[in-house]
């Protein structure tokens, strides 16, 4: 044991009271504080275990042991058929938005293209909007009553796509996970040492070449991190195969699970449990994969520091085109249905053959303010991200600290366990929350709160917050909280008074995102929401269910509002800087 | 009554051993430098004793209280051991002004503010830098803000000042003022203090005592003047002061006197000791200082006189002017003899004499 005292040898203790006062004080908080992240992940993965081996529902006192869910999972075709699109769409979404998202990367950062910053800036921006936003946006004006679709329609005759394919769908998945390639990789290309460039140059390498046997072999941890990413991103999305699949009358994992959520039952408890079991252990294989590729690549090099500024590559006369290329890419793939999304929230209906502004109206903001529920959900999503938000940053940046700052025994175990809520789909981390309520009877007061959202959304991103807050701690100088140990502080002290205080702006920053996070996700809560718990997303799709595309607009524009706003004036008063 | 007893320091990382068997004694009020080149483990024993390295074996006290014992699982976290650790880094927290950095021990401590801001004035006009109380750490120059790291240790009057290459950072004419203010200060207040440090002129002219460290292990304790008159390996020797290596066979002792026969048939006397035998492999090391050039004609002048002035001829390979002097590198008997001399020798021989009574002797090791 270390940090034994016995009671003789503090006898003669000099005076550093404030430190001998509690020798188990230190232990004990890093002791509670590993006990919230494993009971945050328990309650959303225990209950589905143990469901997958119940004969009844796991509130049912008659429940008993079997494992025939298990067979009549392995027999149920309908579940392996969702379950095999659902890799399908994570499979060529990873494919087209890695290669996608690393082209887009490898021009802004190596290249000489101009206008670059703002290029960059118009791909980040889709990682802080809802994935329901775009899809709805998408769908807008490229569904096959969308606006673009019938100007194409009418000037061709024919409409050359069709996004009610699992290949036109995993398209869109493909585009909607780019940004997070972009930002993973555009880190490391920018730290990238141009000299092996160059070096590869004057060896006669043909650019291309270069690329493709210097650059992205260096980048390649990075690389192979989005793509796990990517993949489970696939896995897990939700807006696609709900706003896509459902007309198209293709089923997906998670889209199967939200058919039952509207219900706020599930018609064969034991067999979700068992299909949801399976589902979670591929996910934490990839992620395992993932992890011994990476074993020993530095993580964080996405994040950290500036290196020199490279000398970029130059395009010579291929400037102008390439740059168009890349701005009519983020025009059709994000600007467009943006527009399309604002433009339908004014209108009555959206068609090529009429004027909008014959059709400006404000009825869809109307029917939204007018109803106490809809504006209770952007209230409760500002509340859930703002509130919920910062409870989230300080619990992360604390455990965070345990894994990096202290000789806590189990902080490599501790930091696995805060990566782990990668693998869980948002959906499914609703599901098994609802189900531990349902299980544990003193949990059920926080059934129909905005507390179990947030306990939800906690959970879910604290890889979020731990890979904010990480190159932030290992930033920080190990020497200054050394010296506030052999000054007399203990490490619960020196946490409060020197570690956090120096990782300030770091915390802001982990806050931002955090709040970005919790207020455009609704996934996890299809399964948590109650009259009075509602929030934005799930006001969304409840329209869109009812195929009130107006309103549903609407609230996209204003969840679409708030966060620029948010991010605005996080840059202003907070003075974060969002990656770029 | 040693304050501070280290007694059988080890910590191995798998097979490597980066501390092995240390040992040692501070008295009271007494300064003490660990010395020895990087990757030695002088800063892995400093920051044992400080609590932030965890040994693998051994035992540490001050006075009757048990810092670290690995047998009965005794290990005091850093914050109850009242050290005084002044980091290489200075470690000033970037957050905290000059004065609220020396005020936070105090504080932890749970002092009254105005008696914490009596004492904190008073230590920081001791290090003189009273008037830049109210500066952050970036506003101060490397040797301001070691002033601040060592007020903040002294402010809480620790038990044992521990000093991680405190000078390293500062250029060296500030090095060598700082040095002596150092070392006036440490024993105005009387402070027991362990010094590390890879620069063998701050160790000889701080030191009570210096340990020699190398590869985890304690190579010499002793005084700065037994460490450089008679080092204890020829690694010392080199380490400390810098020294040349001829190696040899004992050919005679006489009157005293052991006659060397080096490779090529050069004989070198150096005195002799009762442990040295007729036909023993040795290494002689002569000190740059102990070898003065020879002019040809004198050099005949003293052969013929058949005295014996301990002479050795050789071919000078480099000749570096540096100012006030040339240092030479002659060849001989297939090894380097580096000096300094204010001669400018236009030949390429030269005949050097050597002090038989500077000169120490090793026994030969294979590889030296």
């Amino acid at each position: 044991m270390s940090a034994t005292l016995s009671a003789s040898d503090r006898g003669s203790a000099p005076p550093a009271r404030g430190a001998a006062r509690l020798p188990a004080r230190d232990r004990l908080i890093q002791f509670a504080l590993a006990a919230i992240v494993v009971l945050l992940i328990a309650t959303a993965l225990v209950p589905v275990l143990y469901q997958s081996v119940l004969a009844a529902p796991i509130y049912d006192l008659t429940r008993h042991f079997t494992l025939g869910n298990y067979l009549r999972f392995a027999k149920s075709q309908e579940l392996h058929a969702a379950i095999a699109n659902s890799f399908i769409l994570a499979t060529v979404s990873t494919l087209v938005g890695t290669a996608i998202g690393v082209l887009f990367a490898v021009v802004v950062a190596r290249t000489n293209m101009p206008g670059r910053r703002i290029a960059s800036g118009a791909m980040l921006l889709p990682l802080y909007v809802s994935h329901l936003i775009l899809s709805v946006g998408w769908f807008i004006m490229y569904g096959p009553a969308g606006y673009i679709t019938e100007l194409v329609r009418g000037a061709l005759g024919f409409v050359p796509w069709n996004l009610y394919t699992i290949v036109g769908m995993s398209a869109l998945a493909g585009i909607s996970s780019a940004p997070l390639t972009f930002i993973l990789c555009i880190g490391s290309l920018r730290l990238l040492d141009p000299s092996m460039e160059d070096a590869a140059r004057s060896v006669g390498a043909p650019p291309l070449r270069i690329l493709w046997s210097v650059t992205l072999p260096i980048i390649r941890p990075a690389l192979v991190y989005s793509m796990m990413l990517n993949f489970i991103g696939g896995l897990e999305m939700l807006s696609i195969p709900l706003i896509f699949g459902r007309p198209a009358r293709l089923q997906f994992f998670t889209s199967l699970l939200y058919s039952f959520a509207g219900t706020g039952t599930v018609p064969d408890y034991g067999l979700i449990g068992a299909a949801v079991v399976f589902f979670l252990l591929v996910i934490t294989v990839f992620v395992i994969v993932q992890g011994m590729l990476l074993r020993k690549a530095a993580r964080f090099t996405a994040i950290r520091g500036k290196a020199s500024r490279p000398k970029p590559f130059d395009l010579g006369r291929w400037r102008v085109p390439v740059a168009a290329a890349v701005y009519i890419g983020l025009l059709f793939a994000f600007a467009l249905p943006l527009a399309g999304l604002i433009l339908r929230a004014f209108v009555e209906f959206l068609t090529p053959l009429m004027s909008p502004w014959q059709l400006l109206t404000w009825d869809n903001f109307t029917l939204i303010f007018s109803s106490p529920t809809y504006v209770r959900s952007i209230r409760n999503s500002i509340v859930i991200a703002a509130f919920g938000g910062a409870i989230a940053t300080v619990l992360i940046a604390l455990v965070t600290v345990v894994i990096h700052r202290s000789d806590f025994p189990w902080r490599r175990q501790l930091e696995f366990i805060a990566l782990y809520p990668r693998a869980i789909p948002g959906i499914i981390a609703g599901l098994g929350v609802l189900w531990a309520v349902l299980w544990i009877p003193f949990l059920s007061p926080l059934l129909g709160t905005i507390w179990i959202l947030i306990i939800a959304f906690t959970m879910l991103d604290l890889p979020v917050g731990y890979g904010a807050l990480s190159p932030v701690l290992l930033q920080i100088d190990a020497d200054l909280d050394r010296s506030a140990r052999s000054v007399g502080a203990d490490w619960w002290t020196t946490c409060r008074r020197v570690v956090l205080p120096i990782a300030k702006t770091g915390l802001f920053s982990a806050y931002v995102l955090l709040f970005l996070a919790f207020f455009k996700e609704y996934a996890a809560a299809t399964f948590l929401y109650a009259h009075g718990s509602e929030i934005i997303g799930i006001s969304m799709l409840e329209f869109w269910g009812i195929g009130e595309v107006g309103p549903a607009a609407a609230l996209g524009v204003i969840q679409f509002a708030v966060t620029c706003v948010f991010i605005l004036a996080a840059q202003k008063w907070l003075g974060v800087k969002l990656h770029a | 009554m040693p304050r501070l007893s280290v007694q059988n320091l080890s910590k191995r990382f798998g097979e490597v051993r980066a501390l092995d068997g240390i040992s040692f004694d501070v008295a009271e009020g007494e300064l003490v430098t660990l010395l020895g080149p990087s990757g030695c483990g002088k800063s892995t024993t400093l920051f044992a004793i400080a609590g932030l390295d965890r040994p693998t074996s051994g035992r540490i006290t001050l006075d009757e209280r048990v810092f670290f014992d690995a047998e009965r699982g005794i290990v005091v976290p850093p914050e109850a051991r009242n050290c005084g650790l002044v980091f290489q880094s200075y470690a000033l927290w970037p957050h905290m002004t000059v004065r609220e950095n020396v005020t936070f021990p105090l504080k932890i401590r749970g002092a009254r503010t105005r008696a914490a801001a009596v004492e904190v004035d008073r230590v920081l006009e001791l290090v003189e830098m009273l008037p830049f109380a109210d500066r952050h750490p970036h506003e101060l120059s490397g040797g301001q803000q070691q002033r601040v790291a060592l007020a903040r240790t002294l402010v809480y009057r620790p038990g044992l000042l521990l000093l991680d290459e405190p000078l390293s950072n500062l250029d060296a004419k500030l090095r060598e003022r700082t040095r002596g203010w150092l070392k006036e200060l440490q024993s105005r207040l009387g402070l027991t203090t362990i010094f590390v440090t890879h620069d063998q002129t701050e160790a000889l002219s701080l030191s009570d005592r210096i340990i020699v460290l190398d590869g985890g292990r304690i190579m010499q304790i002793g005084t700065p003047q037994e460490i450089y008159r008679d080092p204890a390996t020829p690694f010392i020797a080199d380490f400390i002061g810098g020294s040349n290596f001829l190696t040899g066979t004992v050919q005679a002792l006489v009157d005293g006197q052991a006659h060397v026969s080096l490779a090529d048939g050069q004989i070198l006397s150096v005195a002799a000791s009762p442990a040295l035998a007729p036909g023993q492999r040795i290494t002689v090391s002569i000190r740059p200082q102990s070898v003065h050039l020879v002019s040809a004609a004198a050099a005949d002048t003293l052969a013929s006189a058949g005295r014996n002035a301990n002479l050795l001829r050789g071919r000078i390979v480099q000749r570096e002017f540096l100012g006030p002097c040339y240092q030479y590198s002659v060849s001989i008997a297939d090894r380097l003899v580096r000096f300094e001399a204010a001669e400018d020798l236009a030949s390429n021989d030269a005949t050097l004499a050597v002090q038989a009574e500077s000169c120490t002797v090793f026994a030969f090791e294979v590889g030296k």
